[in-house]
């Protein structure tokens, strides 16, 4: 199926009302979970799916994506208005952006946001209706030992970005793969570290583990400190006039290319995005030392980056199998949910899955830019419920949502566990997300490192001789090293502070 | 954080090497594929292996200790602690209705300090609404309570 042919059938399926109120529910609660500062798309997503268990995998996949990208919207009102990002990825944002606010200048520096976000979403999009079949293509010829490779690449970017201690980073990801391999174990059907209870058999639950690290832990840490006080800001004049359009035109265009094709590796995700996306913009501005002052281009490069690392994210996803960033591998876990197994050949057996879901993603940029515009005002007014408000909430919807994966308290108890973890994790600095990520990909790592065995009659050198699998082990072993030198470190200590809250 | 570092490098330490040993009690080999106890067992190793390095660089560490709450906030992340250990433990017994209402209604009263009569209004209205949109409208089945089911 060729593009436009893909799009079409896409479009046509992805307006279905069904579909249309998938993505527009979506697209409002990802807004909403944007907003408020105690829950981010991570546990979001990992919250919603089994609430999306009973509805049809299109539709709940079209949901479950506009929560996604949506989140990246909402999360810069928060941080542009009370200097609070919603999200990870808007951090940045909220250097130049809550500036603006305090200039009396939160009108323009919202709408510049939105608007960048929506043509870095759009661009992004292009992209990965371009990019991804032709990837999926190509990936068919991949056999174990290449996704076994590949998959280590993608924990390894994760490692390497997240915190400031690479051996500690490195502790988590094989501390996820521990947890992943409690349970029967995905060949043999032998039970393993479940000393004879039935609910360790089940093995621990991905969502229960996400829900943890990230919404239980969020709450936990915002127990801590005293409720935050709110500015006032008058929002007028919306759009963004010509002058600033001059200024951030080219911060857009760059921050959707950087966005996009940091967005394309696996592991870097839209937070490493946009602080790479700044920093460029501030090299190459003839006036550098606006920015943390209020400069307009300051929001639109990193808010541009967020969206089209958002969407690029979904290339690899897709095709590959391989989330970038821990709300991706939570949207992995939705799609194994629904019986839809990411990697090239969803291309060739679910094609009209594919195309509703890139299609749907068009109706729902378009739909936030709406939400965003005019409603502005209405989300920042809900930053308003007082968090002692709003925690407990989040923790019955937590409870709920590990609750009803398997109708299990052991789900509910496993999350209080990873909450508890996750805030002592960070205290300590331990990043969560490689946790996270390898709990996920544990049971496939294995697989693929069992079969890739099995065919090599137990070398591992044919990891090696597969000219595929050594330029991914290269590249794996090259995303480490790196980390240790020059400028990725630096982009980690500027990041640490954002990637300690774990949330991309 | 040299402490700490020495705890948790110890602890990985202990977890790894425990797991290597379960793991040893699993085939490591079926037939001419790799069996059940092969990725636990070098998975376990490594895990002791990087919590020995964890506990080896701690002596050179000297960054900043750890930043705990001070005394009140940890009583507050406590209170949360038990507040949920307890709301898990109560909704097999009474449903989820009534432990949520008085999950939030703990919380409310412990941690926003509202007045009694917000704190149970507020509670009350959530929770029904919670259990609406849940329970009726998504058709999720949340516990009813082993102590009411008398059925």
């Amino acid at each position: 199926m060729d593009v436009l042919n893909g799009l079409a059938q896409g479009f046509a399926q992805a307006l279905q009302p069904a579909n249309l109120l998938a993505a527009f529910v979506g697209c409002v609660l990802g807004t909403l979970i944007g907003v408020l500062p105690g829950i981010g798309p991570t546990a979001g997503i990992a919250l919603l799916i089994p609430i999306t268990a009973g509805m049809d995998a299109t539709a709940a996949i079209i949901m479950l994506s506009g929560i996604y990208y949506g989140s990246m919207y909402g999360g810069s009102t928060t941080a542009i208005l009370i200097n609070t990002p919603g999200e990870a990825a808007s951090m940045i944002t909220a250097l130049d952006g809550f500036q603006l606010a305090r200039q009396g200048r939160a009108g323009v520096a919202l709408g510049m946001a939105a608007l960048a976000s929506f043509i870095a979403g759009t661009v992004g999009l292009v992209g990965l209706m371009l990019l991804a079949p032709p990837l999926a293509n190509f990936a068919l010829s991949f056999g174990p030992p290449e996704y076994f490779a590949l998959m280590l690449l993608g924990l390894s970017i994760v490692v390497s970005l997240a915190g400031r201690s690479l051996l500690k980073g490195l502790m988590c990801a094989v501390f996820g793969l521990l947890v992943a391999t409690i349970g029967i174990d995905p060949q043999a059907g032998v039970s393993r570290f479940s000393f004879g209870n039935p609910s360790l058999m089940g093995g621990v639950d991905f969502i229960s583990v996400a829900v943890g690290l990230f919404a239980i832990t969020e709450v936990l840490q915002g127990m801590e400190q005293k409720a935050v006080s709110f500015i006032e800001a008058k929002l007028t004049g919306l759009w963004p006039g010509r002058s600033d359009w001059r200024e951030a035109r080219g911060a857009v265009a760059r921050g959707s290319l950087i966005g996009f094709l940091i967005g394309l590796l696996p592991g870097a995700g839209p937070t490493v995005a946009s602080v790479i996306a700044y920093d460029v913009e501030k090299k190459v501005s003839r006036h550098p030392e606006r920015f943390g002052r209020g400069a307009i281009a300051g929001v639109a490069a990193p808010e541009g980056a967020n969206n089209a690392a958002a969407s690029a994210g979904m290339i690899p996803l897709l095709t590959l199998g391989i989330p970038g960033s821990a709300a991706l591998a939570v949207l992995l876990g939705a799609l194994l949910v629904h019986g839809l197994r990411p990697g090239p050949l969803l291309f060739q057996q679910n094609p009209d899955f594919v195309w509703a879901v890139i299609a749907s993603m068009y109706v729902g940029n378009a739909t936030l830019l709406l939400l965003n515009l005019p409603l502005v005002g209405w989300w920042a007014r809900l930053t308003r419920v007082p968090f002692p408000i709003l925690g407990p909430l989040v923790l019955v919807f937590c409870f709920v949502g590990t609750y009803s994966v398997r109708n299990s308290l052991f789900d509910a108890w496993v999350a209080l566990f990873f909450g508890i973890l996750g805030y002592v994790m960070r205290k300590l600095d331990f990043p969560a997300v490689p946790v996270a990520l390898a709990v996920i990909l544990g049971p496939l790592l294995e697989t693929a490192l069992r079969q890739t065995l099995t065919i090599s009659q137990g070398r591992l050198d044919i990891l090696l001789t597969r000219p595929t699998a050594l330029a991914l082990l290269v590249a794996a072993a090259g995303s480490v090293v790196l980390s240790l030198y020059g400028r990725v470190r630096q982009t980690r200590l500027v990041t640490s502070g954002v990637l300690g809250t774990d949330e991309d | 954080m040299a402490v700490a570092n020495r705890v948790t490098g110890a602890i990985a330490l202990v977890v790894g090497l425990t797991w290597a040993l379960l793991a040893r009690g699993l085939p490591l080999q079926q037939g001419n594929a790799p069996g059940p106890g092969l990725f636990p067992l070098a998975l376990g190793l490594v895990f002791a292996a990087m919590g020995a390095g964890l506990l080896a660089q701690s002596r050179a560490d000297r960054s900043a200790p750890p930043l705990w709450p001070d005394r009140a906030g940890a009583r507050r992340v406590l209170l949360i602690f038990c507040a949920l250990a307890a709301y898990i433990a109560l909704v097999d017994l009474v449903g989820f209705p009534s432990s949520t209402t008085l999950f939030l209604i703990a919380l409310f009263r412990a941690w926003g300090g509202y007045r009694w009569r917000v704190v149970i209004a507020l509670a009350a209205a959530l929770s029904a609404a919670n259990y609406v949109i849940f329970e009726a409208w998504l058709g999720l089945s949340l516990p009813s309570g082993s102590l009411l089911d008398w059925g």
